[in-house]
């Protein structure tokens, strides 16, 4: 079946990623295949070692698969290399993390221009937008703080930022929320939620998190690498 | 010993870091070791030839001649003398020689120089000018006075093998001194200093001539072995006693130039040996900094465990040594591997033909192993190695384990 | 490839990160100070010590540029004359290039006194001409300089005075070969005695009116050499050349095949401090090094953000190597500072009295006067910049080769 790259932002054909050799082989995701649609909000859940992690890095262009074919917004990953990568991941992508999501030593706002500086463009553009998407997060007054000086709930505030100030076609999170407390983790995914219907950024995430489960439009469920359920939702 | 096993497991934890340490001591010592010898073994080689070629080991001479050389500061009954500290043991052969001034002409020049009456048999064996005649022979048996003079001074006075040369000078007395000599051969040494000023004559043709029976300006004294200078020096210095106004003076004080030449570059050595140890020992200070700061966490546990401060301290300073160890063991073993082999190669500075030949040094200089060479450069980079590690690893008393394991 | 913009966000990681550790990025700087101060300072040290010997030997009558019979310099007797061609020669040389220039008769002589003889160089000189271009236009210390061409007396050197136990005042022979190749002899009395920074000077030349030895030695106006000094030992070569136009008949030469031992010591000194510069740098490169690797993994989960977040590999590097730049210039900074200020400091001299006659056997005064030269702080500086940059490229090649993922998931 031919992917319409017209309405599919991502699809993964037979993809695996093993591990190791054997007899101690790993496979992390195992003969997955699997399409996502331009502006979902997907979730991907399962217990550890379910292969969560991997499939995002592979949809990422921060992993490689060992088979399979994974494209992104028409291009195919498994053809590209290191620097082309980095393109793909500078323009196409954003990326949040579990912890850790920001430069130490760049303030708030610098840290959501990078990715817009790395990309080449003018400094007064980086500048302005920036400040108007961390005004859109709500952190509007604490731009130039360093995130040593920021909540935990406000960093992933500014990773948010970050992630789409490009507008890229795709928001890759994995595990957002996990160390936040229960009303920062809320906030934030309103956060994310409301970026998916304005601006139409794809978002894919995985987590534990029932909360972020729950406001997903479609669950991907992952045991041992591969898919065992994957269900719509009503939007909320 | 279990903290021995433990400190060396611990240095290959982070291999490059330990094996650049490593290097970076190596390095240094390595310079040290090799340099130091090549110092030392040119010094040697230098006092030497010097010795070697004219000025001979020890020299006896009248008290104050060597400060002013005055014709009348001499050595009477000099005959019995030389037969006297001739025979000691240890001594390979003894030689008078006398010193004077005359105006030396030539069918078309006329030159000042220094002649200076030898006994040529003895010649051979204190100094490496009988076995420099370019041209001639060195003194024949024969009947007339011959001379034996320089290259550059033949060349000067545009004479050769067999031409006559008068020479003026003045007794001690003031009486008017005058010969005519035969040129019996030239000599060429390389040293301009001998090669323009020196003519040699027979000493009895230097005692007629200027009239001093059975005297001398100096007794000079080559022994078989360098090494024992110092004991046949202080053999010497007892025979002479209080009696006679004579005293025995070894290189340093017949060449006092040389002397402070090699003190001097001495000083220099050690001006930049020490900057090379200081710079070294900053470089890993930080290393070992940066090494203890990032195990805080992994200390603060071994505390919590039970560990004294003392003994961890006692433990990271083991390995601290562990390093320098290794890093001086190789260093000593290249550098004495790049001594042995330039020893047998020679090394030469470039562009320092000419320097080497003014004062006489060795235009190769083969360097030679010696305990010092070894060990001293070593032990500096020891010492300010084992401050360098002791400085950060003091602040190992000062953490606290609760707060280390919080930490990240 | 790296454009503006790039370089922009390069800068503020590189020197943001550079501020971040205080301690270990003061260490590391002074290390590398420590490192171009010795370097520097040690060369001005060697530098002060040729410096003199080169200015002993111009000084000493050599001058920059000689001019001579071809003869001359193999057989300098007094046979080998030329005339006294100083005017054209002056003419031939642009005004400003040249202090001045002196005539001199200048022959192997012995001098007598009651007690003693020995052998010397005779120089008749025009007292006029040797003012400022040699030692003995002011190194009279007792009695009165030579006041003209055709003065009578002699002045000779201290040490020369006391090695012949006379005195001002008393009388002594003069002895050397004249023209026709007949002993010349005539009685002088000391007018003066001269002081020169070596005893070596001092023993070797005594002298009188350049008439006066002209007539001793029946040269009529013929004379041994001219010398010539310009404004520094540098330009002599220049000076040689235009000279040997205006009298081609004659040897030029410059002081660097007059003297050349000076000449050679220069040399030597050259290879043998590059030779220094380089055994610094890689000591302070080996601690540079470390450090860098040491931060780098401390900062692993950085470098695995940025190139998540899209830096390619090779900005990591170029970041790295900014990084290593700033601690290079800083520590730059603090050495030729550090070594200026040092030389400052012995900017009255150095005295090395403890070394006197080896230094006088080197030809070097007792005291010395470091001496910073511009080839000196360059070469270190290129030296330390461009060889520990180029080892940092180590380090941070790794760093862009770290393993995203891996990088990312460390907790450190």
């Amino acid at each position: 079946m031919t992917a319409d790259s017209g309405a599919m932002i991502v699809t993964l054909r037979h993809v695996t990623r093993e591990y190791g050799a054997a007899p101690n082989l790993v496979r992390a995701v195992d003969d997955i295949s699997l399409s996502v649609e331009r502006g979902g909000f997907v979730s991907l859940f399962g217990p550890s070692g379910s292969g969560k992690s991997t499939l995002l890095n592979l949809i990422g262009a921060l992993d490689r698969p060992t088979n399979g074919e994974i494209e992104l917004d028409g291009q195919r990953l498994d053809l590209l290399s290191r620097d082309e990568l980095a393109q793909i991941r500078l323009n196409k992508i954003g990326f949040i993390f579990q912890a850790y999501n920001l430069v130490p030593v760049l303030s708030a706002v610098e840290n959501v221009e990078f990715v817009m500086q790395l990309g080449g463009v003018p400094q007064g553009q980086c500048r302005s937008r920036a400040m108007e998407l961390l005004a859109e997060v709500g952190l509007a007054g604490l731009e130039h703080r360093r995130p040593g000086e920021l909540s935990g709930g406000q960093q992933q505030r500014v990773a948010v930022a970050r992630a789409i100030v490009d507008n890229p076609a795709l928001v890759l999170a994995d595990e957002p929320t996990a160390n936040l407390d229960s009303a920062s983790a809320h906030n934030l995914l309103e956060l994310m939620r409301d970026l998916n219907r304005s601006h139409g950024v794809t978002f894919i995430f995985s987590t534990h998190d029932k909360l972020v489960m729950e406001s997903a439009r479609r669950l991907i469920e992952l045991k041992d690498g591969k898919i065992i359920s994957d269900s719509c939702q009503a939007s909320h | 010993m279990i903290s021995l096993k433990i400190a060396w497991r611990n240095i290959w934890r982070s291999k490059r870091r330990s094996v650049l340490t490593i290097l970076a001591v190596a390095f240094s010592c390595t310079i040290l070791v090799f340099f130091l010898s090549l110092q030392r073994s040119s010094w040697e080689a230098s006092v030497n030839a010097n010795a070697s070629i004219f000025q001979g080991h020890l020299q006896v001479q009248r008290v104050g001649y060597n400060e002013f050389p005055d014709m009348e500061k001499l050595i009477s009954a000099a005959a019995a003398l030389e037969a006297q500290l001739g025979s000691l043991s240890g001594v390979r052969a003894a030689g008078l020689r006398a010193f004077g001034f005359a105006v030396v002409s030539s069918a078309e020049r006329s030159y000042g120089a220094q002649i200076v009456g030898v006994e040529p048999q003895r010649e051979m064996l204190l100094s490496t000018i009988p076995g420099l005649i370019k041209s001639g022979g060195y003194f024949t048996p024969g009947p007339q006075h011959q001379a034996v003079i320089g290259a550059s001074l033949a060349a000067n006075l545009k004479v050769a093998v067999g031409d006559e040369l008068t020479i003026l000078g003045q007794t001690a007395q003031g009486s008017v001194a005058a010969a005519i000599l035969k040129i019996e051969g030239i000599f060429d040494t390389g040293v301009g200093e001998l090669d323009r000023n020196l003519i040699q004559i027979g000493l009895a043709d230097f005692q007629e001539l200027f009239e001093m029976p059975d005297q001398a300006h100096a007794l000079v004294i080559n022994l078989n072995s360098a090494a024992a200078l110092p004991e046949v020096e202080q053999r010497i210095k007892t025979i002479l006693g209080a009696e006679r106004d004579l005293t025995v003076l070894n290189w340093e004080q017949l060449s006092p130039g040389l002397k402070q030449a090699i003190e001097l570059d001495m000083s220099f050595g050690w001006l930049f040996y020490t900057s090379l140890v200081l710079i070294g020992t900053f470089s890993v200070l930080n290393t070992f900094l940066m090494s203890i700061l990032e195990r805080t966490r992994e200390y603060g546990l071994l505390m919590a465990l039970g560990l004294t401060p003392l003994r961890l301290l006692s433990t990271v300073m083991l390995e601290s040594a562990l390093l320098l160890g290794c890093g001086l063991l190789a260093g000593i073993s290249c550098g004495a591997a790049l001594v042995i082999y330039y020893g047998i190669k020679g090394f030469q500075v470039p562009g320092s033909e000419e320097i080497m030949q003014t004062f006489n040094l060795s235009t190769a200089v083969h360097p030679s192993l010696s305990v010092a060479a070894l060990t001293l450069g070593p032990l500096m980079i020891l010492f300010f190695g084992l401050a360098a590690a002791l400085l950060p690893a003091l602040r190992i008393r000062k953490i606290s384990p609760v707060e280390a394991l919080r930490a990240i | 490839m790296i454009d503006a913009q790039s370089w922009l966000v390069l800068w503020k990681l590189a020197s943001r990160n550079v501020a971040r550790n205080r301690r270990r990025t003061a260490l590391t700087t002074l290390a590398v100070g420590l490192g171009v101060w010795t370097s520097v300072a040690l060369a001005a040290f060697a530098r002060g010590i040729s410096g003199e010997m080169a200015d002993n030997a111009i000084y000493d009558l050599t001058g920059h540029v000689q001019v001579h019979h071809p003869d001359y310099p193999q057989d300098p007797v007094v046979s080998n004359s030329i005339p006294d061609s100083s005017a054209k020669i002056m003419q031939a040389l642009p005004p400003g290039v040249v202090l001045g220039s002196a005539a001199r008769v200048r022959v192997p002589a012995v001098v007598r006194s009651e007690k003693k003889a020995t052998g010397v160089t005779l120089v008749g000189i025009d007292p006029d001409a040797e003012h400022g271009l040699s030692f003995i236009g002011d190194g009279v210390i007792s009695g009165r300089p030579i006041e003209g061409p055709d003065d009578q007396g002699i002045v000779i050197g201290q040490k020369l005075a006391e090695h012949l136990q006379t005195a001002l005042g008393r009388r002594v022979v003069v002895m050397s070969q004249d023209v026709n190749g007949k002993l010349a002899e005539r009685g002088f009395r000391i007018t003066g005695i001269f002081d020169a920074e070596l005893e070596a000077t001092e023993k070797a030349f005594i002298f009188c009116g350049r008439g006066t030895a002209q007539q001793l030695l029946g040269l009529g106006a013929q004379i041994s050499e001219i010398s010539i000094v310009g404004q520094n030992r540098d330009g002599a070569d220049a000076i040689v050349n235009a000279v040997q136009a205006a009298v081609p008949e004659a040897a030029v030469r410059s002081w660097r095949k007059a003297a050349p031992f000076a000449d050679a010591l220069l040399r030597v000194q050259n290879a043998f401090l590059k030779f220094w510069f380089l055994i610094v740098v890689i000591a302070v490169s080996f601690g540079l090094i470390n450090t860098i690797f040491m931060s780098i993994f401390e900062r692993a989960r950085e470098f695995g953000l940025i190139q998540s977040l899209g830096m390619r590999p090779h900005n990591v590097i170029v970041q790295v190597a900014l990084e290593a730049f700033l601690v290079l210039l800083g520590g730059m900074v603090i050495g030729n500072c550090g070594a200026w200020l040092t030389v400052r400091a012995l900017s009255g001299g150095v005295d090395l009295s403890r070394f006197a006659r080896g230094m006088e056997m080197m030809g070097v005064s007792r005291v010395v006067y470091p001496t910073i030269l511009a080839r000196d702080i360059i070469t270190a500086n290129l030296f330390v910049l461009v060889l520990c940059l180029l080892g940092s490229l180590y380090p941070a090649w790794k760093a862009s080769r770290l393993p995203i993922l891996e990088a990312l998931h460390r907790t450190h």
